[in-house]
């Protein structure tokens, strides 16, 4: 047989079974049935290698895609990742939130200036006891028309001054906000007081000290007057201190 | 055909698919529901994962064989049968290795002994390698025509040839090029003589 196309054609017919070898020996002519065998042995190994390799090509198309897939995360870990990281952004935000509340209330309630002011009560006590009325008439009368610098001239001119016009001095330095010099006036009422000299205007000079040692930044010291203050229910200023104030006091140190 | 959406196949549908010329969905099928089981079965007989997707990639192809060529009875379910042809190919796979181990060591004493790839992997790579020297317009008609079963008359719409004829001359040429490069592999010709598909 010459044409080998023709050849191949009716080996694809005995490869299919529609041929048998000795019919493939008949169209042919081929006698040596050796080298017949082995062309049809070596077409089926093709036909057989072509049926292997589009199988396996669609075997390893799908075992390259499950394994592509197995190393990505899958849709639930994502989900739970994406859970996760807004649950995550939810509790920053939160925390945001919170610390930024916190900061306000410790801005707006935690303050000592607040604490001054809610606590502050003014000073209209009377100008009976005093040492020298004359003095005291100066003093007095320029404290009652709230001349507190006037105040603190006058009393710079008194040798031997009472309680009474250290008091007056020391809350006019409050006034005018000369904090150190107040603090050193009211102290020197509680330490008279204490070494038994004069013990007038004593709760009046602690009262007023506690405040003045909350604009001084002194807050460890405001808060233990504060504390004797409230807990001393004979005290003049027990009521003046409230818990709440006494909490954030104690905050501020 | 098959559901693509259908989570379960029964075994006969399974059989049925893989008796087909587009095995994909029902090989999906297999590895959705199989692989992982399969990578620790062959974890717990000494392997690694990657040794137990090889071994599975290799059992697919092997149960598709079997179930093209009528050998499988349905006497066991697909799975016990998948998974007996896994084991199966992972013992051959110990075995084969022990035995180059050995050989190894026999005559390369001292040298570290290095675990190569599963042994049937060759046989695939030279499968590939056949294919590869053919070029893709002859993979395509070769496989177009004998494993598609497909016409001359629909393969001339899937190709730019002129007439039915040149495509029939160029199947033909193609196939004489597949039978030049393969008469060369002597080890590849008998594996595949004893796999023949429509025997």
């Amino acid at each position: 047989m010459n044409n080998h196309h023709t050849f191949n054609d009716l080996l694809d017919l005995w490869v299919k079974d529609e041929l048998t070898l000795d019919d493939l020996t008949l169209i042919t002519g081929k006698t040596n049935s050796e080298e017949l065998l082995y062309e049809a042995t070596l077409h089926k190994s093709a036909v057989v290698s072509i049926q292997k390799f589009a199988i396996a090509q669609q075997v390893a198309s799908v075992h390259q895609n499950y394994l592509a897939t197995l190393s990505k995360p899958s849709n639930e870990t994502r989900v739970i990742s994406i859970n996760s990281r807004k649950m995550l952004q939810r509790i920053a935000v939160a925390a945001a939130i919170f610390f930024g509340l916190f900061l306000t209330v410790d801005r707006l309630l935690v303050n000592p200036d607040m604490i001054y002011r809610e606590s502050y009560q003014e000073y209209y006590g009377n100008t009976e006891r005093s040492a020298s009325v004359e003095e005291l008439q100066n003093i007095a009368e320029y404290f009652r028309v709230g001349n507190y610098q006037a105040v603190i001239e006058a009393f710079g001119l008194i040798n031997e001054p009472a309680n009474k016009e250290v008091f007056l001095a020391g809350y006019s330095y409050l006034k005018i906000e000369n904090y150190d010099q107040a603090e050193k006036l009211f102290n020197t009422i509680i330490q008279n007081a204490n070494a038994g000299k004069e013990n007038l205007f004593r709760d009046e000079a602690e009262y007023y000290l506690a405040l003045t040692c909350l604009k001084l930044g002194k807050y460890y010291d405001a808060y233990m007057l504060m504390k004797a203050i409230r807990s001393n229910p004979d005290h003049t200023y027990s009521d003046a201190f409230d818990s709440w104030s006494l909490l954030r006091t104690k905050w501020l140190d | 055909m098959i559901d693509k959406d259908r989570n379960q196949l029964s075994d006969i549908e399974i059989i049925s698919g893989l008796e087909g010329n587009d095995v994909t969905v029902t090989v999906e099928f297999l590895y959705a529901q199989y692989f992982k089981e399969i990578i620790e079965v062959v974890k717990y007989m000494g392997g690694s994962e990657e040794d137990g997707a090889d071994v599975f990639q290799e059992a697919v192809l092997v149960m598709i064989e079997k179930i093209r060529e009528k050998r499988f009875r349905g006497d066991s379910s697909v799975k016990t049968y998948l998974f007996g042809i896994v084991k199966n190919q992972w013992l051959m796979e110990l075995r084969t290795r022990e035995r180059r181990k050995k050989r190894e060591e026999q005559y390369m004493s001292g040298e570290p002994y290095i675990q190569n790839t599963l042994e049937y992997k060759k046989s695939n790579a030279d499968l590939n390698n056949l294919f590869n020297q053919l070029g893709e317009v002859c993979k395509r008609i070769l496989v177009g025509f004998y494993f598609e079963n497909k016409s001359m008359k629909a393969l001339l719409d899937q190709f730019e040839f002129k007439n039915e004829q040149v495509l029939r001359n160029r199947k033909n040429s193609c196939m004489r090029k597949l039978k030049e490069i393969l008469s060369t592999n002597k080890n590849l010709i008998q594996s595949l003589k004893s796999d023949f598909i429509y025997e």
